[in-house]
């Protein structure tokens, strides 16, 4: 079943959170939400899930209206960033939860409870108290709560946030592996780049409010709508002609080649899988370029850059640069 | 600087509580006229079946009035913790109620439910009956003389436990489907068992040593407090009464030391959390 | 330098009017009840005429007194006390007592004080029935007449006297109303009798001031001293006294030296002036029976319940000093407890 966002405005007193937003979320699809902070995307999410209601707008479920149903009716499941694991029931007591409230028996619960833990490769688990469980953990038993009572749309609120970069990495694989599993839809809210990357299969970006634009990951990245979305999901580089390019997208350029631009080199930053360099183009705009191999380029000295040449291409055909104006 | 504050606090306590205790139970182990330390007053007190049986009747009384006020305090305190309308005019009053003495607060309730009072003289104007007139000095009329300060003490202890619940979780178990009556049930109440239940013996412990309201309206019932006075005032058995302080000064630390167990401090709890994380 | 002095100037002038005690010296006296026989208006003539202010409130009640002189006898902290004579006797025997015979030592009666001077009588009080004319009024009741009447069913629930645990006068009482009622020295049983049915008819023991209780209506019926009775009714309180037919229980109160006190000299002169015409007329202004009979004035005299036509059993004081304590002990566990008259007396040998 697709859950669908018709027209969705929200405004707290006289600020207007999000403005006329539409969406739609079919099942097997992993959205990622996408935007900075006030961009509105947790407002959308709780939305979606009944805790806020919109000042306009409606929510369907299927081709069900259920902007009126109150938040216990309407069947999703949500992650919360905190977990919100109950601290008094055992894993078992949480996975069980929504079927406990739904009066299913106490067998067909048990059995569902293995079912999930299984699922989200927690097995056994079921007498664990929540004190005893690592974060990585606690999400899975999260996700498998929110999915115990089969729940049309799977919401999770910055589910990597809270986490150290070494096991957010980690934990970002085996949610992938997780998502990839399911067949209802599933919102994710992030302001992380690599997150929405690699769990989504659809981002959408969030601006003030509205959407910027929605999209495959690489689709997105490489051809933004505009010089805001560009920026929201990457590091983006003013060329001379109004034109934007990546970092990467930068390459030095040989004695005997055209340099597409001059800059002044200010910082060279080690990064492991690219040296990054920084400085200001000759009308003072910033330049990021990540390069292989900094060839001892130091601060102070002018480098010659051109755009890099992806494999397969001729030599002189450039490549596009990603926005032209 | 550190040692300065240590050496104030270790002052006050000492003169303050120190003191006072060391020299009751110094009195406790005398008798006046005999030289020596010896132990018959508490032989004296645990032995018999008057001061035995009023300790039970005072403790069974302070731990029912203490259950049926913390109850009672409830629905209070979740609106005082939830900042509903109101609220924190219902908290000031609440703590206000801290400020009246015992005695105060036995005339408060007489000016109530006395022969003369409120209630009776409603009762005899509206009804010419006068069924109401004296109820204060029933035990009923103790219990809701009780009742009247342990009700805000528990309200306020409990406000802050509710205060300190994730509204998260609360959140968590409305999106997978719990109604409000299951909320309260099977998320809140189990929850706030434990500070409940600290509460109740806070409450419990604080009405075993509350005297001037007993002394003033209690008359079904012989409150050990009050005995106490009476040994000392009375009697001038200054020993016997020591040792009956004593015995009630333990009992009190008892219920005080069983209600840390159930519920210790909010930091306890996180320490754990940050432990497992 | 003039403006300075000019402030402090104004300043100990402002203190002298705000509070003139400040600039008096204090005689610590135990139980000096302000509104008690009058001790306030006695407090302000002493100190009017000496500069020196007799300490108001402080350990109110006889028996606290008492309590309090033992617990610091290593190191006295009051010149004397005003307590029952009851309790002066226990105050000798517990040593907290000084011997010293006042002016005027010849003027009390032969009974009502201690031959080497530990104590002596100042004033004696009867115990009698009060009564708030409004609420019997509204009730159509009317007063009751004896101590029998107090038993009866019309009269339930509406009396209340204080705790003989709590109260000098009221333990005066219990000893008394037993001779009143026709018991002896060694048998106490009817005044036992009397106590258990008064409390079963509803009646109750009060560990407060009952005075204030009956102005105020709160309690209808009292047994009080007469005097306490009487400054109410002068206050503007709807109040009369009635003599019970049975007879009537007489106090006596009056004064000791504490053993080692302070200020000594003070104290005594203090003494000396209590039994004093000025004293002793202000105590009957007060109601009470001073010892100086002379003291009273007609108006008083009229204001007085007569009791010379009742029964006054006379007060042996070391006999009701030596008792007191295990009828104190038979009392709590008859009355409060519900215990048996016959077996608790007799386990206490008050039972003939």
């Amino acid at each position: 079943m697709d859950v669908t966002l018709e027209g969705l405005t929200k405004r707290f007193g006289i600020q207007e959170v999000l403005r006329d937003v539409d969406l739609q979320f079919i099942g097997g699809e992993v959205t990622a939400l996408l935007g900075p902070s006030g961009s509105g995307k947790t407002t959308l999410l709780n939305m979606i899930a009944g805790l806020v209601a919109p000042s306009k707008g409606r929510v369907l479920m299927g081709s069900r209206d259920v902007t009126a149903l109150p938040i216990e009716a309407r069947n999703v499941g949500y992650v919360f960033q905190s977990h919100a694991l109950f601290p008094h029931l055992d894993v078992a007591g949480n996975v069980g939860f929504a079927l406990r409230v739904r009066g299913v028996g106490r067998r067909e619960r048990r059995r569902r409870t293995e079912e999930m833990l299984s699922f989200v490769d927690l097995p056994g688990f079921g007498v664990r108290a929540i004190e005893t469980l690592s974060g990585g953990q606690r999400q899975r038993v999260a996700i498998a709560r929110a999915l115990a009572a089969e729940p049309a749309i799977l919401l999770l609120d910055e589910p990597l946030s809270a986490l150290d970069p070494e096991l957010r990495a980690r934990l970002r694989q085996e949610l992938r592996a997780l998502l990839e599993r399911l067949r209802v839809p599933t919102v994710l809210v992030t302001h992380d780049r690599d997150d929405a990357f690699i769990l989504a299969d659809r981002v959408v970006l969030l601006h003030q409010g509205s959407i910027l634009q929605q999209g495959a990951p690489e689709k997105v990245y490489r051809h933004p709508v505009s010089e805001e979305a560009a920026r929201l999901l990457g590091a983006a580089n003013r060329l001379p002609g109004n034109k934007l390019c990546r970092p990467e997208d930068l390459a030095i350029a040989a004695a005997g080649e055209q340099a597409l631009v001059t800059m002044q080199v200010e910082r060279v930053l080690f990064l492991g899988a690219h040296w990054r360099v920084t400085g200001r183009a000759p009308d003072g705009s910033p330049i990021i370029a990540d390069l292989a191999d900094a060839q001892g380029c130091a601060p102070g000295e002018a480098l010659r850059l051109r755009l890099r040449v992806s494999p397969g291409q001729a030599a002189d055909q450039p490549r596009v640069p990603i926005l032209q104006f | 600087m550190r040692i300065a504050i240590l050496a104030i606090l270790a002052a006050t306590l000492g003169l303050g509580l120190g003191l006072p205790v060391v020299f009751v139970l110094a009195a406790s182990l005398h008798i006046d006229g005999q030289p020596g330390l010896t132990l018959e007053n508490y032989a004296d007190v645990l032995s018999s079946g008057y001061f035995m049986g009023a300790f039970g009747a005072t403790l069974l009384f302070c731990s029912v009035t203490a259950a049926a006020g913390t109850l009672l305090a409830l629905p209070c305190a979740w609106w005082i913790a939830r900042g509903r309308t109101g609220a924190r005019l219902l908290r000031v009053l609440c703590q206000v109620n801290f400020a009246f003495s015992g005695v105060v607060y036995g005339m408060l309730v007489v000016t109530l439910l006395g022969n003369a009072g409120v209630l009776a003289l409603a009762e005899a104007w509206l009804l010419g009956t006068d069924a109401t007139r004296g109820y204060v000095y029933t035990t009923g009329g103790l219990a809701i003389g009780y009742l009247g300060f342990q009700s805000p003490r528990a309200a306020i202890l409990i406000a802050q436990a509710v205060e300190r619940l994730d509204p998260q979780v609360l959140a968590a178990a409305r999106v997978l489907g719990a109604t409000s009556r299951q909320l309260a049930f099977l998320v809140l109440l189990p929850q706030l068992a434990r500070p409940v239940a600290a509460t109740f013996l806070a409450v419990a412990t604080m009405s075993m040593a509350s005297f001037g309201t007993a002394l003033l309206i209690a008359r079904s019932i012989e409150i050990f407090p009050v005995l106490i006075f009476r040994e000392f005032i009375g009697f001038g058995e200054i020993g016997r009464a020591a040792a009956m302080g004593v015995l009630l000064a333990v009992c009190c630390i008892a219920l005080e030391m069983a209600a840390r167990r159930l519920a210790p401090g909010a930091d306890a709890s996180v320490a754990r959390m940050e432990r497992n994380r | 330098m003039h403006r300075r002095t000019l402030l402090r100037a104004a300043a100990v002038a402002t203190m002298a009017r705000v509070s003139p005690a400040a600039t008096e010296e204090l005689l610590p006296i135990y139980n000096l009840v302000g509104n008690f026989m009058n001790w306030r208006a006695i407090s302000d003539a002493y100190a009017v005429r000496t500069g020196i202010r007799p300490t108001l409130g402080l350990r109110s009640g006889s028996s606290p007194a008492l309590v309090a002189m033992r617990m610091e006898a290593s190191q006295p902290q009051a010149a004397g006390a005003y307590w029952s004579l009851d309790v002066a006797v226990e105050a000798k025997k517990a040593g907290v007592t000084a011997a010293y015979r006042p002016k005027g030592f010849d003027i009390v009666p032969e009974g009502l004080k201690d031959p080497e001077g530990h104590w002596w009588a100042m004033a004696t009080t009867n115990v009698v029935i009060g009564v708030n004319n409004e609420v019997l009024q509204r009730r159509n009741l009317a007063p009751p007449r004896s101590y029998a009447d107090l038993l009866k069913p019309e009269y339930h629930g509406l009396a209340a006297c204080m705790d003989p645990t709590w109260s000098g006068t009221a333990s005066v009482f219990l000893y008394g109303i037993n001779f009143v009622l026709g018991g002896t020295r060694t048998d106490f049983r009817p005044g036992m009798r009397w106590l258990k049915a008064y409390a079963e008819n509803g009646n109750q023991f009060r560990s407060e001031l009952v005075a204030p209780r009956l102005a105020t209506g709160d309690t209808a019926v009292t047994l009080d001293a007469e005097g306490n009775i009487l400054l109410s009714k002068d206050g503007g309180a709807p109040l009369s006294t009635v003599v019970p037919t049975e007879g009537v229980v007489s106090a006596a109160l009056g004064m000791s030296v504490a053993r080692n006190g302070v200020k000594p000299e003070r104290a005594r002169q203090f003494m000396d002036w209590l039994l004093g015409p000025e004293a002793q007329g202000l105590i009957a202004e007060g109601y009470f029976r001073p010892v100086r009979a002379d003291a009273v004035t007609r108006r008083i005299a009229s204001a007085m319940p007569d009791v010379s036509a009742v029964s006054r059993p006379a007060l042996d004081i070391q006999h009701q000093a030596e008792v007191l304590a295990p009828l104190k002990r038979a009392f709590v566990e008859i009355v409060t407890r519900g215990g048996d008259v016959e077996r608790v007396l007799r386990r206490h040998g008050l039972a003939g």
